[in-house]
């Protein structure tokens, strides 16, 4: 009660002096808060805590600041300092945010082990609808020198939208068998390529739960020496429904469905395919920085076989499989590896297959040039039982990416994959490299 | 740890980085940014008489704990001098080309800042305070913008002009206020008066055309919201069956294509089967 009484003195002391913010005073909290953004981007909490108090010291009416001062003290377990940030926040009652700071003051006193004003602070923030739903979870798990549940607002479906423009280079758009490279000139099976594509994204946060839909479409077109144009039509439609969960929850799960419909045409000549599928995901925190996961799919893809094609060759079907995957991080290198089996149930005999992959990713933070970069490679065996051929496949499919944002809307992105496929019936062994290049704009 | 303490390791800090010849960082940095013609990254230390070159990019130069230069792209910037002192920093800056803008700490019990000037080939702009936008093309002349606060504008000697010339005197200097502007001349002959009128404009399309250069920074309140700003969320999580450079969308197989597609005639000259 007494610390509490002198937090409030304090304060009156601070807000006794401050006006409400005139334009000059919006410089200098702009200026604080961009001193401060610059050390937390950089990790230096210290160094936003020092930038903070000293713009305080002037401007103590800045509850934007006094929460932030309150973020950045927490980061390095400053938990008195982080107290009194929070207290100094939560006294404007008229603050929008007033609810968040609440949340945040009633974290920090759990962690020092003071519950009791814990409790309060988490009544006072429960009358706030943006944290209500976080304040709920909050005072059931509320224990004395835990950390209360990520915070979670609530808040509106955002919309977004891009277009990209992507062109590249394929060594071997054909898929032509190594064995009938002898016989051609490699250019001929070489082909540049440019894509175009519009996404539209919507994102519902509810809580700790989230649903998220997105539609695609997209045109690509390529062409060869041999004059073997041919362009792709693509539209897309996924949605996803999660349970992210909490630093607290043990585990988490998502469930996305996706279909899409693809239409080749080859020089006049047509295929077409959809596919659909159903991926259930459980994931298991297994550490702070490390979890196992497990997805089950089915799927069904009708694949139009060509007239007067043998039965043998038709690929529509059902599929089936599951993913076991270890998530990790190496510093602060995120890395995966997991096996993964898929059964596509296709009719023809000569389509139906059993896969048996190890899927690897490594994604990294900023390297240089602001560039993140990913790596994912997926190899393995793939066995064909019924085939007429006696067919079986080895595939090593690898793929890296680089990744620069270059401000709030545009990005652009250098892909450089290969797919290695060596299989025991010769026509279909083949290797390509593929390099493309990508800019995307975000509305 | 107390307010007090902090301040005490702030200017400690602050000490050790003067020490070191250090008048700022490098924030923001988008795109090619270079200083003295090295490319810069993210956080890198300024120090007396660097020049920032923003090329296709744009950055933020943080001098001392008073002032924030946002530069826009194509810019050149020379940070001529920069000093840390009690009762306020002062500098010296050279906007060689290119676009700024720039606060200022307000001081506070109505002191003004006196001297932070802002160069430009042919005039200075003191900045008293506190938000200001100047743009000096490569071809033209250079506009200045106050935004908040206020500044004072002098136009320089033209050059080959003795260093002893005046700058200031009638019609070669003027006060700006919140929703000026002025372009000066970009060559100032003899000593009659120019002309140079000073405008006055909309304040909110005035904050809207220095956002273009750099908008105030995004609202961080929650722990998820700072961990965001830190860093950005994975970029890689490509929807549906896309991967640039694939096909889109069709599982196609060797088999497929080398068996039944009469593309794989005019590739090998005949089919396989």
């Amino acid at each position: 009660m007494f610390t509490r009484l002198i937090h409030v003195l304090t304060l009156c002391v601070f807000l006794g002096g401050a006006l409400s913010a005139h334009a000059d005073e919006e410089t200098n909290r702009e200026l604080a808060k961009t001193y401060a953004n610059f050390h937390i981007r950089n990790h230096d909490f210290k160094a936003a805590q020092q930038i903070l108090a000293a713009h305080l010291e002037q401007d103590a009416a800045d509850v934007e600041a006094w929460n932030l001062m309150g973020l950045a003290s927490m980061e390095i377990n400053d938990y008195d300092a982080a107290k009194r940030a929070f207290h100094a926040a939560a006294q404007d009652e008229k603050a929008e945010s007033r609810g968040i700071y609440l949340y945040h003051y009633a974290d920090v006193l759990a962690r020092s082990g003071d519950v009791e004003h814990a409790k309060d602070a988490l009544k006072l923030a429960s009358q706030y609808f943006q944290v209500a739903e976080s304040v709920k979870v909050a005072q059931a798990k509320l224990e004395s020198g835990k950390k209360l549940p990520a915070l979670f607002l609530e808040d509106r479906a955002r919309w977004s939208k891009q277009v990209s423009f992507s062109t590249g280079y394929d060594t071997n758009v054909l898929m032509a068998p190594n064995v009938s490279l002898a016989n051609i000139n490699p250019s001929s099976v070489g082909s540049p390529n440019a894509m175009l594509m519009a996404k539209l994204n919507v994102l519902k946060p509810k809580f700790t739960r989230e649903i998220e839909g997105t539609f695609v479409a997209a045109t690509q077109y390529q062409t060869n020496s041999n004059a073997s144009q041919f362009s792709s039509i693509y539209s897309g439609l996924t949605g996803e429904y999660r349970e992210n969960g909490d630093e607290f929850s043990k585990t988490y799960w998502r469930v996305p469905v996706k279909a899409d419909v693809a239409l080749l045409n080859l020089s006049g000549y047509q295929v077409f395919n959809w596919n659909g599928g159903l991926q259930p995901k459980f994931g298991f925190r297994l550490s702070g920085t490390s979890s196992l996961e497990f997805d089950a799919f089915a799927y069904y893809r009708w694949f139009y076989l060509l007239p007067g094609s043998a039965s043998t060759e038709n690929r529509t079907g059902l599929g089936a499989g599951g993913v076991a995957t270890y998530k990790s991080f190496w510093g602060a290198w995120e890395w995966s590896a997991g096996l993964k089996f898929d059964n596509q149930m296709a009719s023809g005999s000569n389509f139906f297959s059993y896969s048996y992959l190890i899927p690897i990713q490594l994604t990294s933070p900023y390297i240089f040039w602001d560039c993140k970069f990913s790596l994912k490679s997926e190899q393995g065996f793939i066995n064909y039982p019924s085939s007429s051929y006696g067919r079986q496949d080895t595939i090593i499919n690898p793929v890296a990416m680089l990744y620069k944002k270059f401000d709030s809307q545009w990005t652009g992105t250098f892909t450089l994959g290969s797919i290695m496929d060596s299989s025991t019936v010769s026509f279909a062994t083949y290797n390509k490299i593929y390099a493309t290049v990508m800019a995307a704009y975000d509305f | 740890m107390s307010t007090l303490s902090l301040m005490l390791i702030g200017f400690l800090s602050q000490a050790f980085a003067a020490d070191a010849g250090f008048v700022g960082r490098l924030a923001n940095v988008q795109g090619t940014v270079r200083v003295d013609g090295e490319l810069a990254k993210e956080g890198a230390y300024l120090k007396k008489g660097v020049l920032v070159t923003t090329e296709n990019g744009k950055a933020t130069v943080l001098l001392g704990n008073e002032t924030v230069m946002h530069l826009d792209r194509n810019s050149k910037l020379r940070v001529s001098d920069y000093e840390t002192a009690k009762r306020g920093e002062s500098g010296n800056i050279d906007l060689q080309e290119g676009g700024t803008r720039t606060l200022v700490r307000n001081l506070g019990n109505n002191v003004v800042r006196k001297n932070f000037f802002i160069r430009t080939k042919s005039a200075v702009m003191g900045v008293r305070g506190t938000e200001v936008m100047v743009t000096s093309p490569a071809q033209g002349a250079p506009t200045f913008n106050v935004i908040r606060g206020e500044a004072l504008i002098q136009l320089r000697p033209p050059e080959g002009a003795p260093p002893s010339s005046p700058i200031g005197g009638p019609g070669r200097e003027f006060v700006l206020h919140a929703g000026q502007s002025v372009t000066a001349p970009q060559h100032v002959q003899g000593h009659s008066a120019p002309q140079v009128q000073v405008e006055s404009k909309d304040t909110g399309a005035q904050q809207k055309q220095a956002n273009e250069i750099a908008p105030p920074p995004a609202k961080v309140e929650t722990k998820q919201g700072m961990d965001a700003f830190a860093a950005s969320s994975n970029p890689f999580s490509v929807p549906l069956n896309i991967v640039p450079g694939q096909g889109i969308g069709l599982s196609l197989d060797p088999l497929a294509n080398g068996g039944h597609l009469p593309v794989s005639i005019s590739v090998t000259g005949g089919s396989k089967y």
